[in-house]
């Protein structure tokens, strides 16, 4: 099963290891990955902003690298919900455009999703042993509806502790510019969060956004800095549980 | 202008709200409890989803043909004896007001819970024609008694005092004796409302839905005041949203199964009342008089616009419920009467980007607000379409903002820009960083600053994923795979 | 209502729907497509009178059952664990159809003194006499099993103060007016209304327990602005 691979910018800038974390993954249940050199975002921090007209760049762009695909996995529930839903809007008036995007939005998949309800897999057969929580960001709970397959394949995970924390899919601040633009609500929102995984005694946060899990991170890193938590909890995306054997 | 009470910029009012422990930690609780209390019953109906669809279709179709509905509900509500005006602006609404006021020689005023009397501004109205207004819903009562005090929710509205402040009050201004104790302050309120209530000349009421078919008003109360203001006074003054309607009985059903669930998380209101014309001759009791006063006050405007969606509105609270903007925020962050999510939407249609541009980018667009309405309406969806509105056709964004995205855009747009443009943000932030991290002096600078204030960052890589990936892809060629 | 204000109130939502004229008809929501049809459909008549029990019960309402012919005692000793006091009540037939006439003329050792709602006495006297009320009667129309829910119209014979105003109200309901939900109580009231719309009370209000208010710190308070107790006596 070819598929192309979606990275997302803030992976491919900040993280690369979760980006091999989950090229590995999804080789490893059989997929051949094209990863297009040519990718660079999904443009939803200018669409989330309000400058449809700035988006186009970036949004055109990764029309043309990935709609030749037979299936595109994304590493990030928010881009994944851009590039299905949010282009439809900033391409209305380019009719030729708007069909290329309706043509790959069918074919744009978050990365649990993918894993779940393609492939048809349950339990990718990773090990890893300690206490974990999960972050049930907004975008792939409500805005994709992706609700069970992250849970399931954590779950699924030999050896793993799940602890569910209290209202897991409540947002975590980030917000993307918002985090930047207001960020004294940021700053509340994201605490509370870090407070609320502190509480369920985990020792990872686990995540399918990495946007939210950078924002968690700086958050619990700073917390753990000033003596509020007691630990340093770490953030992981779940492409990096799944490729622990 | 009665819908912003505070004009001080949003950044302003946020400061003032965030540092305020008391006001937040009380949202929060509220939120906390609304939450279990809505769940369990929404897990408790057997298709909860099917009751939302077909509440939204029932507010589309009323919308869709609102003309009709308004008229309907208009003659039928003459037919059964009501006096019926038709209000175009808050100015209007309160001369209506005041000329039954002045008729009637109204010396004092009893009101029933409405947020609508207050976006016309009916109080200050009332006040400065020397008729004494009193509020008779307990929060309104604490608010007003508090020198009018603004509401920080719609459902909830004196959420944001303390037992102890809200003794004080009654002290300092009604010459209160008695303990904090909730229940021993509601019966001072009872007592003394209730003299209030059968000396009343008029009783002010609004209406949660107007029922076309009959011209029927209806309220939704728990405290027995909407039905003593209905009830009392010799002459009932109703203020309708025009929007607020439904075509008949049936429709009550449904909004009802939703509403109060969806609000406070009850499966009922302790009263809903059903209200069609004045008092019959030879009833001893019930008003002699009804007036309605249909207010538009900038409706129409939405109506078949791309925002129409809005006026679904059943003024429910779920939204402010669920935001979590809201909750750190409290509704006194939005500085109208309007708050949360709808509020974000609803008031900039009514008072115009310049005055309230910055509530549509109060919101991380994490779509809660829109899980939670009973009525399906698309409010982060809604709120984007300010912030498209406000950036890219207006261009009311400041200029340097606009500057970013703009170059942004282009850098992002192409594989090449991006991949040198990052490469020299990856060489600036190795710069102020220390072993991977950034370092506590960039707290200062502009805009990153907002971050590193209260989050640690890690460092943009050198070498990308996709560096790394092609790397990765070229030994696995030459190991032959 | 003024005509000219009407046509161009209403002109502008034309306007704002992309038309020129008010439509004269509409047609009607299809409301039988919706899930509130598919509740309770195959529920019997004692269920739902066993449902609306269950609901009193799970929000605190007190409730009495007793037959027609028990009806007029079950009251009396109502009123005696209510505290006695003054009693005011409807002027409607269900007092002579349950014998309360003489029920209340029974009562002579002034725990309890009687007075009844009188239209011909003008509005001041009547509801004067129902603030001096501890405790109110009154005969609602309708119950709604699933919210333990009372509705109770208003008229000449009954007025609006007679269970709003005294601290206690007692309703009487029969067992045979209790509706599974607010979908069956609407379709009664509809008819109501377009058989004789002339007639259709001014004043309809389900009543659903004691008045209350969560406004201070959410701390529920029973007993605001309307009654603090209320009884539910349910007739076989």
């Amino acid at each position: 099963m070819k598929v192309h691979f979606f990275s997302q910018c803030l992976i491919d800038m900040f993280y690369p290891h979760v980006g091999m974390a989950g090229v590995q993954v999804l080789e490893r249940l059989g997929c051949e990955l094209v990863v297009p050199r040519k990718q660079t975002c999904c443009g939803q921090m200018f669409t989330n902003s309000g400058y449809n007209d700035a988006a186009k760049a970036a949004i055109k762009n990764t029309i043309k690298t990935f709609e030749e695909c037979d299936y595109m996995v994304s590493m990030s529930g928010s881009c994944a919900f851009a590039m299905k839903d949010e282009y439809r809007e900033v391409l209305k008036d380019e009719p030729e455009w708007l069909e290329r995007a309706n043509k790959l939005s069918g074919k744009i998949y978050e990365f649990t999703d993918f894993i779940v309800n393609v492939l048809g897999v349950t339990d990718v057969g990773a090990h890893f042993a300690d206490t974990v929580t999960y972050h049930k960001s907004c975008h792939v709970t409500r805005l994709l509806g992706v609700k069970e397959p992250p849970i399931t394949l954590l779950t699924n995970v030999d050896g793993i502790n799940y602890v569910e924390m209290e209202q897991a899919d409540r947002c975590c601040g980030f917000g993307g510019t918002f985090s930047v633009k207001q960020p004294e609500i940021s700053e509340v929102m994201t605490r509370e969060k870090a407070m609320t995984i502190a509480a369920t005694g985990a020792n990872f946060v686990v995540g399918g956004d990495q946007a939210c899990l950078m924002n968690i991170e700086g958050m619990l890193d700073r917390l753990h800095k000033e003596g509020v938590i007691d630990r340093r909890i770490r953030v992981k995306h779940i492409a990096e549980i799944l490729n622990c054997r | 202008m009665s819908i912003l009470y505070d004009e001080r910029p949003f950044k302003d009012r946020v400061e003032e709200c965030l540092a305020n422990d008391f006001k937040q930690k009380a949202i929060e609780t509220a939120q906390n409890v609304f939450y279990q209390k809505r769940q369990t019953l929404v897990d408790q109906v057997p298709d909860w989803e099917a009751f939302r669809t077909e509440a939204a279709g029932i507010r589309d179709h009323v919308l869709e043909n609102l003309d009709y509905y308004v008229n309907q509900f208009a003659i039928n509500a003459e037919k059964a004896g009501a006096k019926v005006y038709f209000a175009d602006t808050d100015a209007e609404a309160t001369t209506y007001a005041l000329q039954i006021a002045r008729e009637k020689e109204a010396k004092m005023v009893v009101k029933s819970k409405t947020i609508l009397s207050e976006e016309i501004g009916l109080n200050q109205a009332f006040e400065k024609a020397g008729i004494e207004v009193n509020e008779t819903d307990l929060a309104e009562f604490i608010l007003q008694t508090a020198d009018n005090n603004p509401p920080s929710h719609i459902v909830v509205p004196a959420l944001h005092f303390a037992r102890k402040e809200i003794r004080q009050i009654f002290h300092d201004k009604l010459g209160y004796e008695g303990t904090e104790d909730p229940e021993e302050m509601t019966r001072f309120v009872r007592h003394r409302i209730r003299e209030r209530f059968l000396n009343a000349d008029i009783g002010v009421t609004g209406c949660n839905f107007g029922v076309a078919e009959s011209g029927t008003i209806t309220i939704v109360s728990n405290e027995g005041n909407g039905r003593m203001a209905s009830s009392m006074p010799k002459t009932h003054i109703a203020f309708v949203g025009m929007e607020r309607l439904v075509p008949d009985f049936e429709a009550l059903d449904v909004m009802m199964e939703l509403l109060i669930r969806s609000s406070v998380g009850a499966k009922i209101s302790n009263y809903f009342s059903l209200i069609t014309g004045p008092a019959k001759p030879g009833e001893a009791d019930g008003p002699e008089e009804l007036h309605i006063i249909i207010v538009d006050n900038g409706r129409s405007n939405i109506v078949g616009g791309e925002f129409d969606e809005m006026l679904r509105c059943i003024r429910c609270g779920a939204c402010m419920n669920i935001c979590p903007v809201y909750r750190h925020i409290t509704g006194h962050g939005y500085g109208s009467i309007y708050p949360g999510p709808m509020g974000a939407v609803l008031t900039p249609l009514l008072v115009g980007y310049d005055k309230a541009g910055d509530l549509p980018y109060a919101s991380t667009l994490c779509g809660a607000c829109t899980d939670h309405c009973p009525v399906k309406i698309p409010l982060h969806e809604l709120l984007l379409k300010h912030r498209v509105n406000i950036a890219d056709k207006a261009q009311l964004r400041p200029p340097v903002e606009n500057l970013i995205f703009k170059t942004a855009a282009t850098v992002f747009g192409n594989a090449f820009l991006f991949d040198n443009g990052t490469k020299l943000g990856a060489l600036g932030m190795k710069l102020m960083s220390k072993d991977g991290q950034m370092s506590e002096w960039t707290k200062n600078l502009p805009v990153l600053g907002g971050w590193m204030k209260s989050k640690e960052m890690g460092v943009l890589k050198t070498k990308k994923f996709r560096d790394v990936y092609a790397e990765y892809a070229a030994n696995k060629k030459k190991e032959g795979k | 209502m003024d005509e000219v204000k009407r046509l161009a109130f209403l002109g502008r939502i034309s306007n704002a729907l992309g038309r020129t004229e008010v439509p004269t008809t509409v047609e009607a929501y299809p409301y039988e497509n919706g899930p509130q049809a598919q509740l309770y459909k195959d529920a019997t008549h004692d269920e739902i009178v066993e449902k609306f029990k269950i609901e009193c019960d799970k929000v605190g309402t007190k409730y009495i059952e007793t037959t027609p012919d028990k009806v007029a005692e079950t009251i009396l000793a109502e009123i005696a664990t209510r505290g006695g006091g003054k009693v005011i009540f409807p002027k409607s037939e269900d007092i002579q159809h349950y014998h309360l006439d003489e029920a209340f003329a029974s009562v002579t050792d002034g725990s309890a003194s009687f007075v009844c709602w009188d239209a011909d006495l003008g509005s001041k006297a009547n509801i004067d006499a129902a603030q001096d009320a501890q405790i109110g009667i009154t005969f609602p129309i309708m119950g709604i099993a699933e919210t333990a829910t009372i509705i109770q119209p208003s008229d000449k014979e009954s007025g609006r103060s007679v269970g709003l105003l005294p601290i206690t109200h007692i309703a009487v309901l029969q067992k045979s007016n209790i509706v599974p939900r607010m979908t069956q109580s609407m379709v009664t009231l509809k008819k109501m209304y377009q058989d004789n719309p002339a007639d259709f009370p001014s004043n309809i209000v389900h009543i659903s327990g004691p008045s209350n208010t969560a406004d201070i710190e959410l701390v529920r308070v029973v007993g605001v602005h309307g009654p603090i107790n209320v009884t539910f006596i349910l007739v076989d």
